[in-house]
């Protein structure tokens, strides 16, 4: 429990350097990948409410892909939701080739 | 290990043959999802192979959850050919998420994902999943951090494990980096078979000369990982010589591929795995029983645990390993 709740502390330190990265870039949006301990349409308003455009939820592995505009206040908020479990960035793939 | 031929993918090959005949498996009523950049079924000439994907009402002979479609045969064709040579009868789910000059991004995947595990609570297919990429989670700032299996990526695949799918992944193409390793997410999972690459090279001197020794080739990934478990799990023949499709035995059993280069890379290491979890999977539904069989009859190949992990594939000990602990639990 201690070392999961480390690691999304790790998460929000990386995005936050991330976002006073990108925040000069105009229109720029920050794919996020949110997992949940609980999932349900009242987490999904939560993340609404907090300014998060939720492009796609996936009940079975609780967890949901939204974007961000890259501002502080928003992972402010994002930090407040209790049932969020991790955040990370949605980053690039490679294929083994 | 030293074999006597450098053709190490017509060894497994021959090893399936022989399970095939011993124990009559063919991947029969096995359903493998290939997530990787999408096989051209018809080229291939597999179009009775694919299982098609439903949503809704619909059903789907491919799912494309990436625009790009790269015309040329994709890396997935080979591992489409690869699979569908060691377990002919298996089905093959088509999901396209990747190009294979552009790669993906990790939420496609984790789509992907998501569709295989809703597919497997509805319909009960697919069996096992096949991944063929993956995120390299160092950064020029952190170079030796890997991930910890916690990672968005590492979770969708412990969630698809607990929902009944066995995921097969490999492990990456970045042993020849300064720093060895890392290995690629989703391949830290706790939950995944993660599949290193082997090849060959010559022996010049000594009693032995002639022959071929088996190494673990220069590009495969080595752990560990920030976990307390070793990955890689397990290594396979990742270099695929054309010509090793025509030198086989039997030539009913050749599929008709149209390979115009060799073929390298930990990707046709995952397919090998995958398609021997097929084979040893028609004698137990249980997936740790699965995974058991094929790790504890791998060949030690004398190389760090770091980097070969429980050892090489061999397809015919898998199998007889899960029919002999299925008779002895009867």
């Amino acid at each position: 429990m201690l070392r999961k709740k480390r690691s999304k502390e790790v998460e929000m330190h990386e995005l936050a350097n991330i976002i006073r990265e990108y925040a000069w870039i105009p229109n720029r949006k920050i794919p996020l990948l949110i997992s949940f301990k609980k999932l349900n349409r009242s987490t999904i308003s939560e993340l609404k409410n907090a300014k998060v455009d939720v492009c796609e939820v996936m009940p079975d592995l609780k967890m949901v892909y939204a974007e961000i505009t890259p501002k502080q206040s928003i992972l402010d908020n994002l930090k407040k939701i209790e049932s969020i479990r991790r955040i990370s960035i949605s980053r690039e793939v490679e294929v083994h080739a | 290990m030293i074999v006597d031929s450098p053709d190490l993918p017509h060894r497994l090959f021959l090893q399936s043959m022989l399970a095939r005949n011993k124990y009559g498996v063919t991947g029969e009523g096995i359903t493998i999802a290939v997530i990787g950049t999408g096989f051209h079924a018809k080229m291939l000439e597999l179009e009775n192979m694919v299982e098609p994907v439903k949503v809704g009402h619909k059903k789907h002979d491919m799912i494309a959850l990436n625009p790009e479609d790269d015309s040329q045969d994709t890396h997935d064709d080979v591992n489409a050919a690869v699979i569908h040579t060691i377990a002919p009868l298996a089905k093959l789910m088509n999901i396209r998420v990747a190009s294979n000059e552009r790669g993906s991004t990790e939420s496609r995947v984790v789509k992907a994902i998501n569709l295989a595990v809703k597919h497997k609570k509805r319909y009960g297919t697919p069996n096992i999943l096949n991944i063929s990429l993956g995120v390299k989670r160092t950064s020029p700032l952190s170079p030796s951090f890997v991930c910890d299996g916690t990672c968005s990526i590492c979770e969708a695949t412990n969630t698809a494990r607990r929902a009944g799918l066995l995921c097969v992944v490999s492990a990456g193409n970045h042993g020849g980096t300064p720093i060895r390793g890392p290995i690629t997410c989703p391949g830290a999972s706790r939950e995944t078979v993660t599949v290193g690459a082997v090849s060959t090279e010559p022996i010049a001197t000594g009693a032995e000369k002639g022959k071929y020794k088996v190494i673990v080739s220069p590009y495969s990934s080595w752990g560990p990982v920030q976990a307390s478990w070793n990955k890689p799990n397990m290594v396979a023949p990742g270099t695929l010589p054309v010509r090793s499709r025509f030198t086989f035995p039997f030539p009913e059993y050749i599929p008709e591929v149209r390979l115009t280069s060799t073929h390298s890379g930990t990707s046709f290491a995952t397919a090998f795995v995958s398609g021997a979890a097929a084979l040893v999977m028609q004698k137990t539904d249980d997936i740790d029983l699965v995974k058991n069989s094929i790790y504890l009859s791998a060949e030690d190949l004398g190389f760090s645990e770091l980097a070969e992990g429980n050892g090489m594939l061999n397809v015919f000990e898998a199998v007889k390993f899960a029919e002999r602990r299925r008779r002895h639990f009867e």
